[in-house]
């Protein structure tokens, strides 16, 4: 009994309830629009197709150590700013949602004069400056998208009052 | 215009050195190609021909590994032993600024020196500060040895290493962790030996953890004192101000990547290199039109004459062979045949040998390179050095040492076929 209560329950809910309340949700609240601006909150930032196509040339590193070995801004800025190239190759390319956090590390990068040892040195020919490119693009990219969907949630939760137990 | 040269070698590690040096004094022009330093650079310093048991030689240990299949040393045969010699004595020759400290020929001892793992290594040569720590001497007299703990820094295990050598000096001497108040901060703990080794090549830091050291092992009640790492520029200098002021005998321990002894033998080699006369060009090699060489730089590409061609490219980490997607294995320069096991495939290990406990056994793909014949050639080139497949470096040691004989033997021999060329086509020859 208790079974087909809850069964019923749901079917209300899928059937009309949920059909219903999709009526009255703006167009940024649901679907695709929805989905998306739930990314960049999280510092998720589309991939393109030509972006996808670079990342296993930036995947090489062994981690040797030799480019920070050779590379003159090391022992420069507090090891906890940077470290030295190598970590770029290794993990900071890897994935968006760190950058945000990176900002420093990033940032020293601003000191890199493009003198090209580092990437010279590779004994895997990782192109080490446009994976430097790549994340300073990546970081402006996720700050792009985090402040276009910084002002529109207070504007959407002003426009529509939430309806409780009718999730949308 | 074409470069041209009697000899040319492609590849700057130990192997393409030797083989530059070697064609060098035999009197032939050398030019060298090198993309990046590639493996020796992250070695760990010590130039090891063959791991020996009890009081075996040099010579005797190198004549067991030539006897397992494919072994670069066997394809020496009555000559290995000669070229041991002649392979010392040319990089003691060479490499002064390192204070290579060791076995003079094939039928000395070899070294007995702690790793960071905390196991001892035989090895031929080393570095001077790293030599000096050899365990034969120190397991025979009563001695404590500090381990010195840069405390902050995650770079060297001290404990491990100490409790492994405790166990290997026993029962006579025995090993303790100092550690100085330098290095201790947290910030130091992500620094990398290197970077410790280039802040440690300022005066005022040496006097800084010369004192340090001095309260440290007086409290530890250390008699010698085991060093992760010297300064990078000028080691021998270093170690006798902290022997001056600490009082007891420093030591340094092998490197392991980043490694600043390999990084040292890179610098010392490129050194060599030029006071030889050996002109070096920075680039990647590639096989040219017909049979010659062609050197490219981002969108330049210089074709070069040779007399005779000296393949030195390294394996993984030198990026001479590569294994493509499919476990193709393939010679990146000549696309020579490129075997591990006797197949051009490296078949994915199964599962269940990733995640067991134990490594099931040797790796076909370590052992994985060019085959040579007695002339060490493959292809219409001489090949040397790590390029060359049938020995696994990790498992079997000797890996530096393979790179210095092989060296040797190819440039000699390439700087003798150029000799020839030259004298049979006067207009300037070009690699068979």
């Amino acid at each position: 009994m208790k079974k087909l209560v809850a069964l019923a329950l749901l079917g209300l809910r899928a059937l009309f309830l949920h059909p219903f309340a999709q009526l009255f949700t703006p167009a940024e609240r649901k679907g695709k629009r929805r989905f998306l601006s739930n990314y960049a909150p999280e510092a998720l930032v589309p991939m393109t197709a030509q972006d996808r196509a670079e990342l296993p040339r930036f995947s090489g590193c062994i981690n040797c150590g030799l480019c920070d070995a050779v590379c003159p801004l090391v022992g420069r800025a507090a090891p906890e700013d940077f470290r030295g190239p190598s970590l770029f190759a290794l993990a900071y390319s890897r994935a968006t949602p760190e950058l945000p956090h990176l900002r420093r590390v990033v940032s020293a990068l601003d000191a890199c004069g493009s003198c090209h040892v580092c990437q010279d040195v590779c004994p895997r020919a990782v192109p080490l400056l446009e994976i430097f490119a790549f994340t300073k693009r990546k970081l402006l990219e996720v700050d792009a998208a985090r402040e276009a969907v910084a002002d529109e949630p207070a504007a959407l939760e002003a426009a529509v009052p939430a309806l409780p137990g009718l999730g949308t | 215009m074409a470069l041209t040269a009697d000899v040319v070698v492609i590849g700057g590690g130990l192997a393409g050195s030797c083989a530059a040096l070697a064609a060098r004094e035999a009197g032939a022009d050398v030019l060298l190609v090198a993309r990046a330093p590639g493996a020796s650079a992250v070695s760990s310093g010590a130039i090891d021909f063959a791991a020996s048991e009890d009081d075996e030689s040099i010579g005797e240990a190198a004549r067991k590994l030539a006897r397992s299949p494919g072994h670069p040393y066997a394809l020496l045969g009555d000559g290995l032993v000669p070229a041991i010699d002649d392979a010392l004595a040319l990089l003691r020759r060479h490499l002064v600024a390192l204070d290579l400290t060791g076995a003079r020929m094939a039928a000395d001892r070899n070294l007995w020196l702690p790793t960071p793992a905390g196991f001892a290594k035989p090895t031929a040569l080393a570095q001077g500060a790293i030599a000096a720590g050899d365990l034969r001497n120190l397991g025979a007299r009563e001695a404590r040895v500090g381990v010195v703990a840069f405390a902050g820094s995650q770079a060297v295990e001290a404990g491990l290493v100490a409790s492994g050598l405790s166990r290997l000096l026993a029962p006579v001497s025995s090993a303790v962790v100092v550690t100085p108040d330098l290095y201790s901060k947290r910030g130091d703990a992500l620094r990398t030996l290197p970077e410790i080794a280039r802040d440690l090549d300022q005066s005022g830091r040496r006097a800084a953890l010369a004192e340090s050291l001095a309260r440290a092992a007086a409290q530890a009640r250390a008699t010698h004192l085991l060093l992760p790492t010297l300064g990078i520029d000028d080691p021998v200098a270093m170690r006798a101000e902290l022997e001056r002021v600490v009082q007891k005998p420093v030591f340094e321990l092998l490197g392991v990547p980043p490694s600043v002894p390999g990084l040292r033998l890179q610098t010392a080699l490129e050194r060599a290199l030029t006071k030889a006369g050996v002109r070096t060009v920075r680039g990647v090699a590639e096989r040219g039109a017909g049979t010659d060489v062609q050197i490219v730089r981002g969108v330049e590409c210089e074709p070069v004459r040779a007399g005779a061609v000296v393949l030195a490219s390294g394996r993984f980490l030198g990026g001479g062979i590569r294994c493509e997607a499919d476990g193709r294995l393939r010679e990146t320069v000549f696309d020579l045949p490129a075997t591990a096991a006797g197949r051009n495939v490296l078949t994915a290990l199964p599962n269940e040998h990733l995640f067991a406990e134990r490594a099931a056994g040797p790796h076909p793909g370590l052992a994985a390179g060019v085959t040579a014949d007695a002339e060490l050639r493959a292809g219409g080139v001489f090949v040397c050095g790590a390029v060359l497949g049938g020995f696994d470096p990790a498992r079997q040691q000797g890996g530096l040492g393979v790179c210095a004989i092989t060296g040797l033997v190819a440039g000699r021999r390439a700087a003798r076929s150029a000799g020839r060329a030259a004298a049979s086509a006067p207009g300037g020859a070009v690699l068979q």
